[in-house]
């Protein structure tokens, strides 16, 4: 047989014509477009009756938290409500995240000190049930200790100990909970660090173990979405409504600064789901930045393929390290 | 150099190029490609007119990669994953609303390498086209087909085996 490439491409050839032009497409796109605002149309509704009715209800009820005026003040800065629920994986199925990371220089970030040779980078998938079974696959890394393969129940690697049925989901209740577990003598000490301007330490210390979780295969989207919100209340923190993550991805900014103002931490949130797509630093006294990006997160039922595309909390990226990292430059430069 | 202080912007790269001529320009070689993989002209035709319109609705982020083919194939095979949408067809076919993909037998029966395609699985029709005639390296494929480079290369391996063995020869 000649060259295999050749045999297919003369195949290739003998495909028949599409039938489909650019105006197909642009139809195509048209009713797509109408059907996407015909969507938003029915959630925004939804959304606000289920508002107008929960407040009602709410004033309406002589010993509730806004009529006694004991409830916490809503900080100005702070994220809209998710709209859409977190994933919840069943029985016998797994939570996907396809992720990249990359990272040059050292970093004196709030989340703690860290410093790689250049170029480090990490491409990984990672499938986990909870009954920690699962599987990781890494298609590139330099610079990156990971365990690879495939793993029975019981046997993920789970370095930081990470049980998220132990978690509490209400904000306040987790904020205490992060605390006595991040304490130095808690169940995963979290490095001192410098808390940010006007904050108090432990919000430092709450920065830090949240970002860890956040990237950690056991934080579940539900817990990822009740973190973030911990971390948004954070004093020292600033929200961002209105940016792009470094896919392009519309996001919320969740951004810390380090006490000694040399770098600065963001958290990128899905903003239907709350999920994280991604966890920026960047060093403000030099080339330094660190990148953890979300490629793709979704449920599987199996540990040999990836979620449907149209299923996943958010919009799925598939760019390359380099793509990642050149574009992260550019969009800072 | 990242410039501190302000949320990550993505800039949009100079001498991009425009949608329509990427779509002209990689109609035909996408749906060649993806005819050989599904072997269904229909399926073909919804799978990549959805990737294209993937990319478009992105273009001013996609068309400035160094590569947005890649782009478009990993996209194109990401949606052939698509259990649901294959189930959709086969739907709309039981009930008639897609006509039967006579052209490709017409075709199948004379093309014996289309024929050879035809013995194989979805999963070794798949890795062989992406690494053998699109040209992507058996990590681009896994990643395309969310399995294992390792597994790629199995999968591609025992098609050109197969594929060899009915058209009599050696691709070596």
């Amino acid at each position: 047989m000649s060259d295999l490439h050749d045999l297919l491409e003369g195949a290739r050839r003998r495909a028949p014509e599409p039938a489909f032009s650019l105006e197909n497409l642009r139809r195509r796109r048209s009713r797509r477009d109408r059907a996407r605002r015909a969507e938003a149309l029915v959630v925004g509704l939804a959304v606000a009756t289920v508002g107008f009715g929960v407040t009602f209800a709410m004033l309406r009820e002589p010993g509730s938290e806004i009529a006694d005026g004991t409830h916490q003040t809503v900080a100005e800065e702070t994220l809209p409500p998710a709209t859409a629920p977190a994933l919840v994986a069943g029985t016998g199925e797994f939570y996907y995240r396809a992720v990249l990371l990359a990272s040059e220089g050292c970093l004196d970030a709030p989340a703690g000190g860290i410093c790689g040779a250049t170029g480090n980078h990490l491409d990984a998938t990672f499938w986990w049930a909870r009954d920690d079974s699962g599987r990781i696959q890494v298609d590139a890394r330099d610079g990156y200790g990971i365990t690879e393969g495939r793993f029975g129940p019981g046997e993920y690697p789970n370095v930081q100990g990470i049980d998220a049925s132990d978690f509490p989901q209400s904000t306040t209740e987790l904020t205490a909970f992060l605390l006595e577990r991040s304490a130095p003598d808690g169940t995963s000490p979290a490095p001192m660090v410098t808390p940010p301007p006007d904050g108090d330490p432990n919000d430092g210390q709450l920065w830090r173990a949240i970002a860890d979780l956040l990237q950690d295969e056991h934080t579940t989207p539900e817990l990822q979405a009740a973190l973030l919100d911990v971390a948004a209340s954070l004093t020292g923190t600033t929200v961002d409504l209105t940016a792009d993550d470094p896919a392009g991805r519309r996001a919320y900014v969740v951004q810390m600064a380090s006490g000694d103002g040399n770098s600065i931490d963001r958290l990128y949130v899905d903003p239907a789901t709350h999920g994280l797509l991604a966890y920026t630093t960047l060093s403000r006294t030099s080339d330094g930045y660190r990148i953890f990006l979300v490629q793709q997160a979704g449920i599987t039922d199996s540990i040999e393929t990836a979620p449907d595309p149209e299923s996943g909390p958010f919009e799925l990226t598939l760019l390359s390290v380099d793509d990642l990292t050149r574009r992260f430059a550019e969009g800072e430069g | 150099m990242p410039v501190m202080g302000r949320t990550v912007a993505v800039a949009l790269p100079r001498n991009q190029p425009d949608f329509e001529s990427f779509f002209l320009e990689r109609r035909e070689r996408l749906f060649g490609a993806l005819w050989l993989v599904t072997h269904d002209r229909h399926e073909a035709e919804e799978i990549a007119q959805d990737a294209f319109l993937k990319l478009w609705e992105r273009w001013e982020r996609i068309g400035g990669l160094e590569n947005p083919e890649a782009y478009l194939y990993r996209t194109a095979m990401n949606l052939y994953r698509n259990r649901r949408r294959r189930a959709a067809l086969a739907v709309r076919r039981i009930v008639h609303l897609v006509p039967a993909d006579e052209p490709q037998r017409q075709v199948d029966d004379r093309d014996e390498v289309v024929r050879a395609l035809g013995t194989l699985t979805r999963a070794q029709r798949a890795a062989v086209v992406l690494i053998d005639l699109v040209g992507m390296s058996s990590a681009e494929a896994a990643r395309a087909l969310g399995v294992r480079p390792s597994t790629v290369r199995v999968l591609a391996a025992r098609a050109r085996t197969s594929v060899r063995e009915r058209i009599g020869g050696s691709d070596e």
